[in-house]
């Protein structure tokens, strides 16, 4: 490890001078300090987002527990009746999807929001409304997810939901797009926060922590980011076509008119598989930081354990057909996912060996923790081995839908991530507040370890001896008696070790206070921290700073490194630069508001609305959601210059208070955003090619349709390219012209770009083209309607440029705004480009 | 230094810095581009029948699939180059300072997509493309 100092000092030398003068801890307390009463739900501070994040996250893990627990009492005894069929199909359903979809992604979410600012030294994450956004459409949308159970309306079709079960004619009532869009609009709390973690990783790290000291939770963090950013929209995108078949009657999976209920495994299962790591890494990175602390020693093979994760991440997205083998996939592409099925366990391998070769490395202390990790790491490999055995196509021809596979999946989930989890809850709560109880813990991990062996084991018997998944019962006589009572006894000890852990947490959790380096750990979350973050920034040299230096958390804590002062008399954070971490600026962050609260209710007011389905009140909810997401803008981004033009940090390290272009985080989550758009973009058009594919050339149009209009094509075109140019000159412009010719530029972009996407549309309606009639106007006019959404937004935000400026807070400075706006119109242009020339071009040249 | 002279060397610095951020994951890119392109190319002959095409006497399927094997472990094998050039002394487990760190993963993260390229290569000559 490099434990070189920067900048000529040395360990005893300080950033800034020692003592510091009394009033700055006063003023960064007045400045973040939480607002009382009602107005505390304004607030959007990660400590207090970032617990009740924990807690809802553990709810729904003890609300679909109950699910389960019901199940296994259904299934304890062939022949029982205490549920019937069609509420059995409603419990597994919403057993998985909860756990997935509320509990596991959000679980790591929240752990992220809680600690990443204290580990990287941040006084928040860069976009904390935003976080606070997430959190809300999470718990609101969650919890009214969840209480669809109580009223019949809970999606039964599985939790991954394939059609033609889910279609309209097998499926009539409101239980499927209860899922379509309840779950649908939550994984835009999941991409939200993503989006958030992403950045705060890339550009909030103390001054020092190089990509190559970051620690391992922060990897793993930044790979689940990445991960969300390019698999959720596939989910996303799959969700919008079968709700606008069920809804419009677009044709996507109906194989009569042209559809493939196989298009929706493909893009859920490049969601799903993935989906399997995004919840594994950051677990797995749990275990690594938790793993040196609890023996003393460095993680062994650290680098190797980054290589792993980053891996990982890229090789788990060629794995999805391993949920299809059975669909009649060509052998050798069968292959292709197979290998990719033994290359992704090498990296898992590694990161399992340099487990266990630091628990070699150091002196175990027998902690709580460490039960759950060494129980992590039996249940985990016992799961990868038999995900190993899966992946082999014959074998899995055998097990396919048996009860193996519900063993293999729970043994992947509960080793992998719900262990690290527990055990993370009874590491880090003495870096939050008062520790949990040592026997109530040691008692819930021999509950929980005990019976989700009692429970899964028989289950990889039950399945090889042929029970099948997802059925409500099962005759006696076919030797599965033993194996399922079993399996429901040891889900009543996982339901006691379950209620244990509630317990302890109940009777001994309490947030605040003087947190103790409990196990003596060698990472910055251990440094007193309080609303403000540390008291000051930390110089970070090593991947293990306490250790490196055994007065570091006496210094941050004294105010001795950056910034332990406010520099604007705002809430402010230090903005470093993505890979040495090198200073760049200080970012002023917002007071708390309502506007993100507002546009969180009617958010999900607007996707129940339209669930029921209630038009007038969806559309009262989007008013209602669109009113509080401008408020939240106006209130608190691009603020106008305050305080000193720049300000010394420390360390003589001088720098701006205010940033723009792509040095700004802002200009980060715009790219990071158009990622995500690009995704679901790439979804369509695959679907597009997909369908194409299946329906031959012959098909493609059908007779009856056309071909869109090649003349309104290139008009299209044309006003595309033409609107994005103008912004881009409108861009430039700002500061160097009158502020009449920028806004005439807005006007005249916007005016293409309406004229472009009326263009759009009119070549395909002129062409023939209906989207009613067959999969080929359905997936061409997806595209469309995506574009035309893209177009929308875009031109909401010239608009909203065009207000900021004629408010008078857009100028040659203060940008963001327009900078912003032009890289979306830029991004938009290129997506309707690239649109056009498939849907124009593809059918001429090649079908 | 002028303003103007400063802003192109600040905007310049951040491109490296990204440059060195986005370099680790080069090599994988590659390993998903010859995965995707394969799949697709394997799909593509079978839903059109060009299962037992031939090209230049070898079956088109698994000489398309080595083909783009070939292409990828080149690309592969020049990101090795480029992330190891330039650095004086061994690469060995990083936590050093910027760059060596982003390039020694740069260099073992492309020698794992070299090793899932080859994993993925291997069933296009022993399975029947279409069976």
């Amino acid at each position: 490890m490099d434990t070189a100092a920067p900048r000529g000092t040395t360990a005893e030398e300080t950033p800034n001078p020692l003592p510091r003068p009394p009033e700055e801890l006063e003023q960064l307390r007045r400045i973040w300090a939480m607002p009382r009463g009602l107005a505390l739900l304004t607030e959007y501070n990660n400590s207090l987002i970032g617990p009740l994040y924990v807690a809802t996250a553990l709810l729904f893990f003890l609300l679909a527990g109950v699910l389960a627990l019901i199940i296994r009492a259904q299934l304890a005894w062939p022949g029982l009746t205490l549920v019937d069929a069609a509420t059995f199909n409603q419990l597994f359903t919403m057993h998985g999807t909860v756990m997935m979809f509320l509990f596991a992604v959000p679980a790591v979410e929240a752990v992220a929001i809680t600690l990443l600012p204290a580990m990287l030294g941040a006084r928040d994450m860069p976009f904390p409304r935003l976080g606070a956004y997430a959190f809300l459409i999470y718990a609101i949308g969650g919890l009214s997810f969840y209480s669809s159970i109580l009223f019949g309306a809970a999606p039964d079709g599985g939790w991954f939901m394939y059609p033609p079960l889910t279609s309209k004619e097998n499926s009539p009532g409101i239980n499927t797009d209860m899922y379509l869009l309840g779950i649908g609009f939550i994984e835009i709390s999941a991409i939200a926060g993503a989006i958030e973690l992403f950045v705060g990783i890339m550009r909030t790290r103390p001054p020092g922590m190089t990509l190559g000291r970051m620690p391992l939770f922060a990897w793993g963090m930044l790979v689940f980011a990445a991960m969300v950013i390019f698999g959720f929209p596939a989910v996303i995108v799959a969700s919008m076509l079968l709700e606008l078949e069920r809804a419009l009657g677009w044709p996507f999976f109906l194989p009569e008119q042209g559809g493939d209920p196989l298009l929706w495994q493909h893009l859920f299962w490049f969601f799903g598989h993935p989906e399997v790591y995004v919840i594994f890494l950051p677990a797995a990175a749990m275990v690594s930081m938790i793993v040196p602390a609890m023996v003393g020693a460095p993680l062994v093979a650290h680098s190797l354990v980054v290589l792993a994760l980053v891996g990982t991440g890229f090789l788990s997205f060629g794995l999805w057909v391993h949920h299809m083998y059975a669909v009649g996939i060509p052998a050798l592409s069968l292959g292709f996912f197979a290998a990719a099925g033994f290359a992704v366990s090498i990296p898992s391998g590694v990161q399992t060996f340099a487990w266990i070769a630091t628990f070699a490395a150091g002196r175990v202390k027998w902690e709580v923790p460490t039960l759950f990790m060494l129980g992590f790491i039996f249940i985990f490999v016992l799961g990868g081995l038999t995900g190993v055995m899966v992946s082999v196509t014959p074998f899995d021809w055998q097990v396919h839908d048996t009860y193996f596979v519900v063993a293999h999946l729970h043994y992947v989930l509960i080793g992998g991530m719900v262990f690290p989890l527990l055990g993370a809850l009874y590491y880090w709560v003495p870096s939050l507040g008062r520790p949990l109880s040592d026997r109530l813990g040691r008692w819930a991990f021999w509950l929980l370890f005990l019976g989700t062996n009692l429970t899964f084991f028989p289950m990889h018997v039950s399945g090889l001896m042929g029970m099948p998944r997802r059925i409500y019962t099962y005759p006696a006589g076919f030797g599965l008696e033993l194996w399922n009572a079993l399996s429901s006894l040891g889900a009543a000890m996982v339901a006691a070790g379950a209620a244990v852990v509630l317990l302890d947490v109940v009777l001994h959790f309490r947030l605040g206070g003087t947190q103790e380096n409990r196990w003596r750990a060698g990472t910055l979350e251990w440094v007193n921290n309080d609303d403000y973050g540390t008291r000051s920034i930390p110089r970070v040299r090593d991947r293990y700073p306490l250790w490196a230096e055994p007065e570091l958390a006496r210094q941050v804590e004294a105010g001795g490194h950056y910034l332990p002062f406010s520099a604007t008399g705002r809430r402010e954070t230090l903005v470093t630069s993505p890979a040495e971490a090198a200073p760049q600026y200080v970012a002023v962050l917002p007071d708390p508001g309502w506007g993100h609260v507002i546009a969180a209710i009617g958010t999900c007011a607007f996707f129940y609305a339209l669930t029921m389905p209630l038009p007038i009140a969806a559309a009262v909810s989007g008013l209602v959601a669109l009113i509080g997401l401008i408020w939240w803008l106006w209130q608190g981004t691009d603020p106008a210059p305050v305080g000193p033009h720049s300000v010394d940090i420390g360390d003589g390290v001088r720098v701006p208070i205010h940033a723009t272009g792509p040095v700004s985080t802002s200009w980060w989550a715009m790219v990071a955003l158009m990622l995500v758009l690009g995704t679901i973009f790439a979804c369509l058009l695959g679907g597009w090619l997909f369908l194409w594919l299946v329906n031959g050339d012959a098909m493609w149009p059908p007779p009856g349709q056309g071909l869109p209009v090649a003349g309104w094509g290139l008009t299209a075109l044309g006003l595309y390219a033409g609107g994005a140019l103008v912004m881009w000159g409108a861009a430039r412009l700002l500061g160097r012209r009158s502020r009449w010719v920028v806004r005439g530029a807005l006007l005249l972009a916007a005016a293409l770009f309406a004229g472009g996407v009326g263009a759009d549309g009119w070549a395909l309606w002129s062409g023939g083209v209906r989207p009613t009639l067959h999969a080929y106007g359905a997936a061409s006019w997806a595209i469309f309607a995506w574009q035309g959404a893209l177009v929308a937004v875009a031109l909401l935000m010239a608009g909203y440029t065009l207000a900021r400026s004629l408010a008078g807070k857009l100028d040659g400075a203060r940008r963001l705004t327009m900078d912003n706006t032009m890289l979306f119109w830029g991004y938009t242009a290129g997506q309707g480009m690239v649109g056009l020339a498939l849907l124009h071009g593809f059918p001429r040249l090649f079908a | 230094m002028s303003g103007a002279a400063e802003r192109g060397d600040t905007r310049k610095r951040q491109v490296l810095q990204v440059r060195e951020v986005l370099f680790p994951a080069l090599g994988l890119v590659v390993w998903a581009a010859h995965f995707g392109v394969s799949y697709a190319a394997n799909a593509l002959a079978c839903a059109r029948g060009f299962a037992d095409a031939r090209l230049l006497g070898q079956p088109l399927v698994p000489a398309v699939i080595m083909g783009l094997t070939a292409v990828a472990l080149l690309a592969l094998g020049l990101v090795i180059r480029a992330s190891l050039s330039g650095l004086e002394g061994s690469l060995e487990e990083g936590g050093e300072a910027e760059p060596r760190f982003t390039r020694w993963l740069a260099a073992t993260a492309a020698a794992l997509a070299a090793l899932a390229v080859l994993f993925q290569a291997v069933p296009a000559l022993s399975v029947p493309p279409c069976g």
